[in-house]
């Protein structure tokens, strides 16, 4: 593996012995962040856009890696992996506790709504697969890993005999052959060129749903080689991963069905945001700290959101600069050199060339002119700017604050007869960080100076989606590997990564190909032109400008019945990271939904990173640009 | 009765498809013809300029339902008048598909089979499908079907595709964001008695298919992973450099996820639909040879996607062989050219014909 920033996808790594080598204990511990136990005795809904890490944190928690995990632990990233496992209540001693096995929601399971069936012989097709595929997938872990399957023992529910001797559990290999031949046959009824018949189906066996998940408990398994400690009793883990690929229906079912307490196993459904009810998002939306209990009265479920907003900055950047540092372990030619991403980054802040700075100083000049203000008052102006700024810097928040106290300044009567009052001495105004970065990107648009750069702008500009930020990042070090197999400093300079990440950005939207793609582009463009209008407005009114497009809360809490158009195009553009919702925003004195454009439209377009900067308008305005 | 193979597949290219249409489809005693009224005016030669002029065919024309939008409903309507106006004395049914269901799932394969089924009923001795215009994912299980009923009936199957270098009608289209197993043709896969074998992916490149590739990519990789990557690139291709400019546009993908040496490239023509299916066979069969000896299974999976022809040969493969087939559906198209005020069928640069299964395939001396 010469570059592992090139596998878009951890399903990619072919076995667990690679893949734990790149993994970070980091999303694990902000996973499972609050009562670990509770994800194994409750349905858990994980919620996020592709690429936020969901398969990443079921791979990892999936029975071969945790076995492969426990026989390296020489290493000491490995231990901080199993460490974390350790904290989240998977392993007990270093011995695993927890059965795993990811099962991915394919089309042939999604078929099984297409069948010309009555809904409660679809839903029973559908629940047997899942049941039969989870079995099959927990018996297909354990012999992966050494065991010898006519050894283990399936533990049934008390008082469930009946129900156990119908799917065998007394003998494993029977038990095996049962949900194999329940597969086969439901497999068989989906993938048939014509379906038989409902009174054809009667016939073939299938007449009752495979029940494996109320009636198994755990599996007691002999000693694993590299495992100390001896015999095992592992309880079962399905998860059930892409479940928004599930029809609607079906995955209402599923849901249903999984929050049931009588289900001993434990239970993970993963799934993409447009599949979960609105009214269940808006909940976990509004209690930020997610891993809280789910809003049913009998607390019986989860609903835990992979993708948080602004809660969080500080932990994700930790986490992916932990990603960063093991996926550079895995490239000799960096590793060699002790390349780090962070150092690679930290480039000296631009300046404006001399030419750019006379003509950034016109500008200044103008400004002052027009105003009409005093030496005294243009000098106290200045005054306000802090110190360590650059001279580019200094000049554009002169700029700024010169345009805000225009607005400030009330207009004399063009025919007043009176001379004007003499100008009182103003309250010093607050210059603050979020001004600055302002007036950065005020430069970028009028004179091309680099904003993109650094660390911690590429970790902003991911969005809080590992595997956006592994694409990102992936383009960088492809340059700073060059740049080191070329005998020259790796460090890139802040041009460099400033057009390296906004070329990224512009390709990847560029690149969109998904359902009502062109229609979410054209969403983009709208709100961005909106953005941009209020970014560079010369007073900067939002300091570091807008980056999203609020509508009134009441137009929202409408938008299923008027949203028209906007609805499949909004409902895919959350899919895909285009855009965030925020809604039940509070600002002056109102409540908005903020439609946030996500890390890479922000990128490929100039705007800032920080949110809470927005455009007002109306939903009609949002439905008119995608139907133009 | 008995169908194509490898070894035996009677074909007829340019004009004498034509001559062949010409001599065989009077005499046959009752033809139904599957066509499709396609955006591009090419979909509408066989039923109006061939077929309309014999009197013992039944022509069923599918309209593949996506996203509609007013340039797409104006050439709809031009097109079934056009068609209306040729064939309206024959027994003509114009019969609506829908290809994407309400979630986003594609259903188009199954809901053309459960239509199709009904219009085998009528009994035929030949069923012709006119694949020019047909997306892959109604035209192949279709197909299939056709075989099946052949077989059943001693009908004759034949297959036709009429396709030009240049479009008439620029279109955009827009992809699924799901790839899903061809309908009929998942054969064994994601069963947990496959889950250990080999997967080989042949997946035929074409311009602005990455992310479809990568979803296909990414759906075969969910449970265990490639084991090897075998890219079908058209060559020889009427722009010569048609297979290299490809092979750029997929280098991230040949040097990243992919990790596949351009050796494993398959170089297939671009207008020959039996180039593919025969390189096709000989490289499983090659494969297969090779894992008869570590006992280990190995599957070839093919993903069509882009020219059609060569969409074609992968058909005739998959079924020869018994292959599953992944792909991702276009789930609208949006037009980028103006539209012709008048629908003109043009001569097609290409024609073929593939007789699929018949009475020919029994005579062993041919």
């Amino acid at each position: 593996m010469d570059n592992p920033f090139k596998k878009r996808a951890t399903e990619y790594f072919e076995d667990p012995a690679s893949l734990i080598l790149v993994l970070s204990p980091e999303p694990l511990r902000r996973f499972f962040e609050g009562n670990a136990s509770a994800y194994f005795d409750r349905l858990v809904t994980v919620v996020g856009t592709p690429g936020s890490g969901k398969t990443s944190i079921a791979r990892l928690v999936e029975f071969d890696t945790v076995i492969a995990l426990l026989r390296s632990l020489h290493s000491k990233d490995h231990k901080d992996l199993a460490h974390a496992l350790d904290d989240c209540e998977m392993l007990a001693d270093s011995r695993p506790k927890i059965l795993a096995c990811r099962l991915s929601t394919t089309s042939d399971i999604r078929n099984i709504w297409e069948l010309p069936y009555s809904v409660k012989i679809r839903h029973g097709l559908l629940r047997s697969l899942i049941q039969a595929r989870a079995v099959l997938g927990w018996l297909r872990k354990l012999e992966g890993v050494g065991v010898d399957l006519a050894r283990i023992r399936i533990i049934a529910r008390e008082q469930s005999e009946v129900q156990a001797g119908l799917i065998h559990t007394a003998d494993p290999l029977a038990f095996r052959a049962h949900a194999r031949a329940v597969e086969e046959k439901v497999f068989k009824i989906i993938t048939a060129l014509v379906p038989p018949s409902e009174t054809e189906l009667a016939t073939s066996g299938l007449e009752t749903t495979y029940e494996a998940f109320q009636i198994i408990e755990s599996f007691s398994v002999p000693e694993i080689a590299g495992i100390q400690g001896g015999e095992l009793t592992l309880r079962p883990l399905c998860i059930v991963d892409d479940a928004h690929e599930l029809h609607p229906d079906q995955y209402s079912e599923v849901d249903l069905w999984l929050k049931n307490r009588e289900i001993k196993v434990a239970r993970w459904l993963m799934t993409r945001v447009d599949a979960v009810s609105p009214e269940a998002l808006r909940t976990a939306l509004q209690t930020p700290e997610s891993g809280q209990f789910g809003s049913t009265k009998d607390r019986d479920w989860i609903l835990k959101l992979m993708q948080r907003g602004s809660t969080d900055k500080r932990a994700y950047r930790a986490t992916v600069k932990d990603i960063a540092r093991r996926y550079i372990d895995q490239m000799p030619v960096l590793r060699r050199r002790g390349v780090q991403l962070e150092n690679c980054l930290a480039a000296a802040p631009p300046e404006l060339a001399a030419s750019q700075l006379k003509d950034l100083e016109k500008a200044v000049l103008i400004a002052a002119k027009t105003s009409s203000f005093s030496q005294e008052r243009l000098d106290q102006i200045r005054s306000w700017i802090p110190s360590g700024v650059s001279t580019d810097e200094k000049l554009a928040l002169t700029r700024i604050l010169i345009h805000r106290e225009i607005r400030r300044t009330p207009q004399a009567d063009l025919f007043a007869t009176e001379a004007p009052a003499p100008e009182t001495l103003l309250e010093p105004r607050n210059v603050g960080s979020q001004l600055i970065n302002g007036a950065d990107l005020q430069l970028f648009h009028e004179f091309g100076k680099p904003y993109y750069y650094s660390f911690e702008r590429l970790a902003d500009a991911s969005g809080e989606n590992i595997e956006q930020f592994i694409h990102l990042a992936g383009v960088l070090v492809d340059q700073i590997e060059t740049r080191v197999v070329r005998g020259r400093n790796p460090n890139l300079d802040a041009k460099a990564q400033n057009s390296i990440l906004i070329d990224a950005a512009k390709g990847t939207i560029r690149s969109w190909n998904f359902p009502h793609s062109a229609e979410v582009r054209r969403l983009i463009d709208f709100i961005v032109e909106r953005c941009k209008q209020r970014t560079l407005a010369p007073n900067a009114p939002l300091d570091d400008g807008a980056n999203a497009f609020g509508i009134p809360q009441g137009e929202m809490e409408r938008f299923q019945k008027d949203g028209g158009k906007l609805v499949p195009v909004l409902h895919y553009a959350l899919a895909y990271n285009a855009i965030t919702l925020n809604e039940g925003y509070e600002c002056k004195r109102k409540t908005w939904c903020l439609f946030q454009l996500g890390g890479l439209p922000i990128l490929a377009n100039g705007l800032t990173f920080s949110k809470g900067g927005f455009c007002e308008g109306a939903l009609s305005d949002l439905i008119e640009s995608v139907t133009k | 009765m008995t169908r194509f193979s490898s070894d035996s597949c009677f074909a007829q290219r340019g004009k004498d498809v034509l001559e062949f249409a010409r001599d065989y489809f009077p005499s046959a005693e009752k033809t139904l013809l599957i066509s499709t009224l396609g955006i591009q005016p090419q979909s509408l030669y066989f039923p109006t300029e061939i077929f309309s002029r014999f009197s013992n065919v039944d022509i069923r024309v599918i309209v593949e339902k996506r996203r509609e939008t007013a340039l797409l409903t104006e050439i709809g309507r031009l097109h079934r008048d056009y068609v209306q106006n040729a064939c309206g004395k024959l027994d003509m049914q114009f019969v609506d598909i829908d290809i994407v269901a309400d979630d986003g799932a594609t259903t188009g394969g199954r809901n053309a089979v459960i239509r199709a089924t009904e219009w085998y009923k009528q009994g035929y001795t030949d069923i012709v499908i006119d694949t020019t215009g047909m997306s892959r994912g109604v035209c192949f299980p279709l197909v299939q079907q056709a075989i099946e009923v052949g077989l059943k009936t001693k009908a004759n199957v034949h297959l036709l595709v009429a396709s030009s270098d240049a479009r008439c009608i620029d279109l955009i289209s827009e992809s699924s964001d799901r790839a899903e197993w061809m309908h009929g043709f998942q054969r064994s896969m994601g069963l947990d008695s496959t889950a250990d074998t080999l997967k080989l992916w042949v997946p035929q490149l074409s311009e602005g298919a990455s992310r479809q590739m990568e979803l296909m990519y990414r759906a075969l990789s969910s449970s265990s992973s490639v084991a090897e990557v075998c890219p079908i690139v058209p060559f020889p291709s009427r722009n010569a450099r048609r297979g290299d400019v490809l092979l750029f546009e997929f280098e991230r993908d040949f040097h990243g996820d992919w990790d596949c040496s351009h050796l494993n490239v398959i170089y297939a023509h671009e207008s020959n639909p039996l180039d593919v299916f025969n390189s096709i066979c000989k490289m499983v069969r090659a494969r297969e040879e090779v894992f008869t000896a570590p006992e280990q299974k190995a599957v070839t999976v093919l993903s069509p996607c882009g020219w059609r022809i060569g969409s074609l040969g992968m058909l005739l493969a998959a079924i020869d062989l018994e292959l599953p087939m992944l792909y991702v559906e276009t789930i609208s198209y949006n037009i980028s050219s103006p539209i012709p005020s008048k629908v003109e069928v043009q001569e097609p640069d290409h024609l073929w014909h593939i007789l699929l299964a018949g009475a020919p395939y029994e005579n062993s001396q041919l």
